[in-house]
């Protein structure tokens, strides 16, 4: 079969995707986690017929206007595609960095152009080629976001964003992504956060969204991590649940506990405090395995599936 | 005549019917281990779809769909036991939503009726 990217004719075998087709052909497609959730090899197909799974999880503007996941696209006929336009993606520029723990960075964007982002959701930055997904812990005015990000050795984006970005330097921002945001429609309503690693980024996007709308219901953040060093912001949490008296903060690790931490499995340490789930609204966010096991826990204690808002952080597959 | 489907309120009553169906399943041993890794939500979308479907609401579930669907768990060892107890637990959840026992008898023949094609057969 024939695929057309911008205009060049390239081979696609029976059940390969888009994306593989492109790449094997040379052409420079952005991609990231090869599972249709990061947003960084979409492309918009011109002409033929889209396959509906291509398009799962996208906006329904997006699908209306042809955008496909480029690693979940199996063309079923010919197909003539483009690479993605402005108004998806805006110019962005680094703002500022600061080191939150030995592995985590906070790292602040500046937008050139609005995107209607919230905080909890995530975007893709793209620079130099590579694409990755990153969680907006806040929005700094309406035109910088701020995002949490664990440096991976080796990795494309991550050391550049916590080592070496500077103030000024340009990237691409794209997206939003996502459903864990906070929507002040039930004030009283308990609200569970719970992640691992940097999935605290949302949550601390939803905390904060939260706090500033005033809710007033019980909020429960649990941050999890192999080992205290996995741990950051630990500090201003206890100040939060410390000046709010509806915010409690409990930090748990796999292994090594200091004092105020508790040690064990996220979930475990989840179900201790909070046994009962029924009528909270419940956001899990961080490894893939973990998230997954978080949400059938709380679902079977009791929290509905509309109120459990979950965001895997799927690894880059590179 | 009205359909049980709009008896227990519809569309709006179909999100509560999935969580108490969903967590009823995921809770029976018999049958857990055929829901280990599956996508919650995708999941929770299915079965709202069979509960619209046996209660007689809006549906485009097809035996096709339901044989295309469950052939993967069939070669797992899917099998008549667990069709019963999937039958069982929908109608423990028909019950705690307040539905007679002579309907809930009724979508049970209608939930019977897709056992050969769940079962591949």
């Amino acid at each position: 079969m024939t695929l057309t990217y911008e205009g060049r004719s390239h081979r696609i075998a029976e059940g390969q995707t888009v994306l593989d087709a492109l790449l094997a052909a040379g052409e420079a497609i952005p991609h990231a986690c090869r599972a249709g959730a990061c947003g960084a090899c979409v492309v918009r197909v011109t002409s033929g017929s889209i396959p509906p799974e291509a398009q799962a999880g996208l906006r329904d503007a997006w699908k209306a206007r042809g955008y496909v996941h480029a690693c979940q696209c199996r063309p079923r006929g010919p197909l003539a595609l483009e690479g993605i336009g402005e108004g998806l993606a805006v110019p962005a520029k680094i703002v500022g960095r600061e080191a939150l723990s030995s592995s985590v960075a906070r790292v602040l964007v500046g937008l050139d152009a609005p995107l209607d982002a919230l905080a909890g959701q995530y975007v893709t930055l793209h620079r130099a080629g590579a694409a990755r997904s990153f969680s907006i812990a806040a929005r700094h005015a309406s035109d910088v976001i701020e995002l949490h990000v664990r440096r991976v050795p080796g990795g494309l984006m991550s050391p550049y964003l916590c080592d070496r970005a500077q103030p000024g330097e340009e990237l691409t921002v794209q997206g939003p992504h996502g459903h864990c945001v906070y929507v002040p429609s039930r004030p009283a309503q308990p609200l569970l956060l719970v992640g691992t690693g940097t999935g605290l980024a949302p949550l601390w996007g939803v905390l904060h969204d939260a706090l500033e709308a005033g809710h007033a219901g019980p909020i429960h953040v649990f941050h999890g991590a192999l080992d205290p060093e996995g741990l950051y912001l630990v500090d201003e949490l206890r100040s939060i649940a410390a000046s709010r008296p509806n915010v409690r903060y409990v930090p748990s690790v796999l292994r090594g506990a200091l004092p105020g931490m508790e040690e064990g499995p996220v979930d475990a340490v989840v179900a201790r405090h909070v046994p009962r789930t029924a009528g909270m609204r419940v956001f899990v966010c961080g490894a893939p395995d973990i998230v997954q096991t978080l949400k059938k826990k709380l679902f079977l204690a009791g929290a509905s599936l509309a109120d459990i808002a979950s965001d895997a952080f799927v690894p880059a597959a590179a | 005549m009205t359909t049980i489907y709009e008896q227990v309120g519809g569309e709006a009553a179909m999100n509560a019917a999935v969580d108490v169906f969903y967590r009823k399943v995921l809770s029976d041993d018999r049958i857990a281990r055929f829901f280990e890794g599956v996508d919650m939500d995708r999941q929770a979308q299915k079965q709202k779809a069979f509960l619209t479907m046996v209660l007689g609401g809006p549906s485009a579930y097809t035996g096709k769909d339901m044989r295309a669907a469950h052939a993967r768990l069939v070669q797992q060892g899917l099998s008549d036991v667990h069709f019963d107890a999937v039958v069982e637990n929908l109608g423990a959840t028909l019950k705690e939503l307040g539905v007679a026992d002579a309907l809930i008898a009724e979508v049970a023949a209608v939930a019977e009726s897709t056992r050969t094609d769940v079962l591949g057969r």
